[in-house]
């Protein structure tokens, strides 16, 4: 065979990264089965469910963005969380849409930075503008804006809920990392430095 | 290679068929989901009961028609969704602002509240519009798994193969998740982290499962990775694909003669003898 | 065609390279064993030999490494894989299909290898490992022996010369094992293939050997040579080292400081019969004795059967457990073993009066009284991990239940010691390595100080130094009066340990009595595993009848 094999590149995300999304993925999944049966009962007591709980949606996302710190983890986990769950759910693979729109969603405070900025207040900052903004969609599928205190109401569990969640996934991603995953796959590999041919010594 | 042994290994064997009638299982996975998805929008800003009634309508013939459905899920499907149906109706009938309802006829009043048929008419027209959301989503979903799926995410939509892989290794991870989750929670029970009763104790008890089962389950995930590193994935651009879902004439038949009936039906359908009751 | 000049390698976050400075060669058509003990680095060692690391495992790599004469910095791991094909330890992780064809078929797709030439290889692997009439199979559905065999029909498949193999059998019980020898023997047949083979149980393993490589505790080379030259000449070296030999080696070695001479040194069971058959005359060994007083029961189960979505787990199993014994439960992958330990210790609670354990019944008891009687160690260590820490994990059974500080401080102190734990305090748990996990775990089911233990597979992962370490403390944990139970695939410590033996097959109890009684009948055969290697060497003696019974290294005879 002749055919030249892609080189090593640092910019490709590693199979590693790619495998651990998976698992995010499935966490997701999982989450969202649970979460979609219960939006099923919930709908009928209080429309704000989604508003409320639409953190928890995404909370697998943000786990994965704060402990891989790498461009299109939350993406790659909110899809595949729509995947996972959409043979065991009352909304099929209707949610894919709503999966992507998460999924863009959840990359946006940090590709307004240029994936720079990896702080957590920018976690807090961006998830609950656009988490609160979002359940809007909502708000408006279920005929909840026609009440204004309502709606205040609705927005203010949202925020709150939102800050919630955005904690529990810093909370998360720190204990993991803690526990040593993640962490291999957050920095690049040490470049490939020009080490003295052989000198097999120790480095530490 | 003998050819006996090739044509063994039919890859498009390995699909369920059916049959003609059956014809859901002979579609690919992508017009499942793209045919239904005008009529899905639409139905999000649709608030007439009678737009969702028919589409409910028109999904459960195909649905019988076309899938094979177990005697379960078929009496799931039969009665689970009307049962659906009446229960979301009471409770959004029960939701609405009765102001909203004034000029309609009262049924009953308990105190202040004022229950009118309106309220009736509005809670029916978004239970028939989730409803139908459902049975359309099913249309897909009972006649589709996982893995062709994200096969034809790959083959037609052009998704990274890398990006495929992950999906089909996540649904391969799927219940080892589940039994992971069994045995950790034996193991914090006998340990003697019981701790208490109540939501806040279950929530913390839920938080302590967490750290173990994700970060067992993301060692398990880099240990994969590395076998299949080494077993050159990920070398080339594009890989052999032995297992092909076509995208035939079929397929663009089945999309387009499912939107040109929802367009009739969204917009040939005379609405005015249906009132919309307190709308804006 | 694989050699690496003066490799280190340091974890990210690591402390100390290990391997250290490692030289080695592996020639067309040879089988190079490496060996060394738990720490040394031989996993990560091989990791770098396909290139992984630097590539795709986080760690720096010193030295060179050349594939086929080209550096493994210079090319990519799929490159590399052409000519080095990898089959790790956990059968689990190597499969990513659903189907046994499309696994061994998913390499060569990735290297864009045409569909009729993919299923050309992949017949001709599955055929090698004998697994070709199962190719429609989901992988989930093999043998532990199976899925290790299918993931060397997948390095097979990727057309590589070399096969680096790491611990392959760790995880099977002795049918799965021998499969897999049996595979990779008819492999090594063809002399262009040559095999790198980390492996902790050299029974199985050390006739299909042609050169050794021991590394010591630092991961430095301590010895190279052919089998002869480092396992028969300097066998005290390697022994010194605390890696595993092989049991009949073990046994001559004993019987060499008894002044019984058996020269060559034998590595097999065979040899040692050949050997011992040789000598004229033998003293006589030291049978056990007849068994103790009897006692009351610690733990008496009574037509236990379990039965789990449909299929029945176990049935109908009745067993007594003196209190002060040690109990080893045996039986193939998937005999219920692991479940049968879990409903004694009311993991999963039992049905209602099936179980009593110190005189509780798991199904009633509530936690924490039942974590006081009884202590469980888990098949997989990290499963069990509930503190951030090793310290606060030995303690967290005592905190719960209320001990006071100091005393808490103490204890975790001398368990910490006793266990090599000490300077690894403030670790998390799920970074220390495979055995001191497994000690650690080990170490909370012990400090409370409950009167009955349960431990699934103690000794898993564990070099030679520290699994007797492990089992000196049971032994006298018991001797002191605490009964022992434990799930075990290594017959040789139940017959060097266990005073009773308890053999499952297929969800059914076989049988169980005193160890000697249940080695000396046919229990064993019938449940599909294979007597230790002690025995069967001994059983097959022609010369001196009253050693034939011989089946633990202590029956051996002492230098006078
Ligand atoms: N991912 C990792 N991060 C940091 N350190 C690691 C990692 N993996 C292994 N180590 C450390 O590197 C050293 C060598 O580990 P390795 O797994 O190669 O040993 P080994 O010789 O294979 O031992 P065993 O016989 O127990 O399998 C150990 O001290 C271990 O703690
Ligand atoms: N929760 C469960 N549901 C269904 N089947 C199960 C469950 N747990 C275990 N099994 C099955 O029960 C059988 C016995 O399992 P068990 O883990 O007790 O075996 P084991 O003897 O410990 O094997 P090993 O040596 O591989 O650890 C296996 O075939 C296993 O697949
Ligand atoms: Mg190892
Ligand atoms: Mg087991």
């Amino acid at each position: 065979m002749t055919s030249h094999a892609v080189p090593p590149t640092r910019r490709r995300a590693s199979t590693r990264f790619l495998m651990t999304c998976a698992v995010l993925g499935v966490a997701g999944g999982l989450l969202s089965i649970a979460l979609n049966w219960a939006s099923v009962g919930f709908a009928t007591v209080g429309v704000v469910f989604f508003g409320v709980t639409i953190g928890l949606w995404v909370l697998p996302s943000i786990i994965g963005l704060a402990l891989l710190q790498r461009p299109g983890a939350g993406a790659l986990i909110a899809v595949l969380a729509g995947l996972v769950n959409a043979p065991f759910t009352p909304f099929g693979y209707a949610q894919i849409p709503t999966a992507l729109m998460m999924a863009v969603l959840v990359e946006l405070p940090f590709l307004v930075t240029l994936y720079r900025v990896w702080k957590p207040w920018l976690f807090y900052v961006g998830y609950t503008v656009l988490l609160t903004a979002f359940s809007t969609l909502w708000f408006v599928a279920t005929d909840i804006m026609s009440s204004p205190a309502l709606l205040v109401a609705a927005y203010a569990a949202s925020a709150i809920a939102s800050l919630f969640f955005v904690w529990l996934a810093l909370l998360l991603a720190k204990r993991l990392r803690h526990a040593g995953v993640g962490r291999t796959v957050a920095r690049p590999v040490p470049p490939v430095a020009a080490s003295p041919y052989g000198s097999g010594g120790a480095t530490s | 290679m003998t050819a006996a042994t090739t044509a063994m290994i039919d890859p498009f064997a390995v699909r369920p068929d059916y049959g003609p009638v059956r014809f859901l299982y002979r579609l690919n996975p992508l017009s499942k989901i793209a045919a239904p998805l005008p009529a899905m929008i639409a139905l999000i800003f649709v608030r007439d009961p009678l737009t969702p009634a028919i589409f409910l309508g028109l999904t459960f013939a195909l649905i019988l028609i076309g899938a094979k459905l177990s005697r379960r899920a078929a009496l799931g499907i039969l009665l689970g969704i009307p049962a659906a149906l009446i229960v979301l109706t009471l409770s959004f009938a029960l939701w609405t602002d009765p102001a909203r309802t004034a000029d309609t006829t009262n049924l009953f009043t308990i105190a202040d509240y004022r229950f009118n048929t309106g309220a009736l008419y509005i809670g029916a027209s978004t239970a028939l519009r989730l409803t139908t959301l459902a049975a359309l989503a099913l249309l897909g979903g009972l006649t589709t798994d996982g893995p062709d799926l994200v096969r034809s995410l790959v083959q037609q939509l052009r998704v990274p193969y890398r990006i495929g892989y992950t999906a089909l290794a996540a649904y391969r991870f799927v219940p080892r998740f589940a039994h992971e989750l069994e045995i950790i929670r034996a193991a914090h029970r006998v340990r003697g982290m019981a701790g208490g009763r109540g939501p806040i104790a279950g929530l913390r008890r839920y938080l302590g499962y967490v750290v173990p089962l994700l970060a067992s389950a993301i060692r398990h995930a880099e240990r994969v990775a590395l076998s299949m590193d080494s077993r050159a994935f990920g070398a080339h651009p594009t890989r052999t694909e032995r297992h092909l879902v076509p995208f035939r004439t079929r397929d663009w038949l089945f999309i387009a003669a499912f939107w040109i009936v929802s367009a009739l039906v969204l917009l040939a359908l005379p609405r005015d003898f249906l009132p919309l009751i307190g709308d804006r | 065609m694989l050699s690496t000049v003066g490799v280190s390698i340091l974890h990210e976050g690591g402390t100390r390279p290990t391997p250290l400075a490692v030289d080695l060669a592996v020639h067309p058509g040879e089988v190079l064993l490496v060996l060394g003990p738990s720490g040394s680095g031989k996993s990560t060692l091989a990791l770098a030999l396909n290139g992984l690391v630097p590539h795709a495992v986080p760690a720096s790599l010193e030295g060179e490494v050349l594939i086929g004469g080209r550096s493994s910095r210079e090319i990519s791991v799929a490159e590399a894989s052409r000519t080095v094909g990898m089959v790790f330890q956990d059968p689990d992780a190597q499969i990513v299909t659903g189907t046994v064809l499309d696994e061994v078929s998913f390499g060569p797709e990735n290297l864009l290898v045409p569909t009729d030439e993919v299923l050309a290889r992949a017949e001709r692997a599955l055929r090698e490992v004998g697994l070709w009439e199962r190719r429609s199979e989901n992988p989930d559905r093999l043998s532990g022996g199976g899925r290790q065999r299918l993931a060397i029909a997948c390095a097979l498949a990727m057309g590589s010369p070399l096969l680096v193999l790491d611990e392959p059998t760790a995880n099977l019980d002795p049918v799965g094992i021998d499969e897999v020898y049996a595979v990779l023997r008819r492999i090594v047949r063809d002399d262009r293939r040559s095999v790198l083979l980390i492996e902790h149980n050299l029974d199985a393993a050390i006739d299909l050997v042609d050169r050794v490589l021991v590394l010591d505790r630092l991961g430095r080379v301590a010895l190279t040579g052919t089998v002869d030259e480092v396992l028969r000449h300097r066998v005290d070296e390697v022994r010194a080292l605390g890696v595993w030999l092989p049991i009949a080696t073990l046994a001559a070695l004993d019987l060499r400081a008894a002044g019984m001479d058996l020269d060559p040194l034998p590595l097999t069971a065979r040899e040692l019969t050949a050997g011992l058959d040789a000598l004229p005359e033998l003293p006589a060994p030291r049978l056990p004795g007849p068994e103790g007083e009897h006692r009351a029961p610690a733990v008496e189960v009574r037509s236990l059967s379990v039965v789990k979505r449909g299929t029945t787990l176990l049935d109908d199993v009745e067993l007594s457990v003196p209190a002060g014994e040690m109990l080893a439960i045996i039986g193939t992958n998937g005999a219920g073993k692991t479940t049968l330990l879990q409903a004694i210790a009311g993991v999963v609670p039992p049905p209602r009066g099936t179980v009593t354990v110190g005189g509780l019944d798991p199904a009633k008891a509530d936690v924490r009284t039942l974590a006081a009687t009884i202590g469980f160690v888990f098949q997989n260590p990290e499963h069990q991990f509930l503190e951030p820490s090793v310290a606060d994990e030995l303690a967290h059974g005592l905190r719960i239940r209320g001990i006071p500080a100091d005393e808490v401080e103490h204890r975790v102190d001398r368990m910490l010691a006793r266990f090599g734990l000490t300077e690894l305090r403030a670790q998390h748990p799920f970074l220390l390595s495979g055995g001191q996990k497994r000690r650690l775990s080990v170490g909370t089911a012990l400090i409370a100080g409950a009167p009955v233990l349960a431990l699934d597979e103690p000794t898993f992962g564990q070099d030679r130094e520290h699994a007797a370490e492990l089992l000196d403390v049971l032994a006298r944990l018991r001797d002191e009066g605490t009964t022992v139970l434990m799930v075990t695939h290594d017959l040789q410590l139940v017959a060097d340990y266990a005073d009773r033996v308890a053999v499952l097959s297929g969800g059914r109890l076989l049988g169980a009595g005193p160890t000697s009684t249940v080695l000396a009948g046919d229990l064993i055969e019938r449940a599909g595993l294979r007597p230790p290697p002690l025995t069967r060497a001994m059983r097959a003696l022609a010369n001196h009848p009253e050693w034939r019974s011989v089946s633990r290294l202590a029956d051996l005879p002492v230098a006078p």
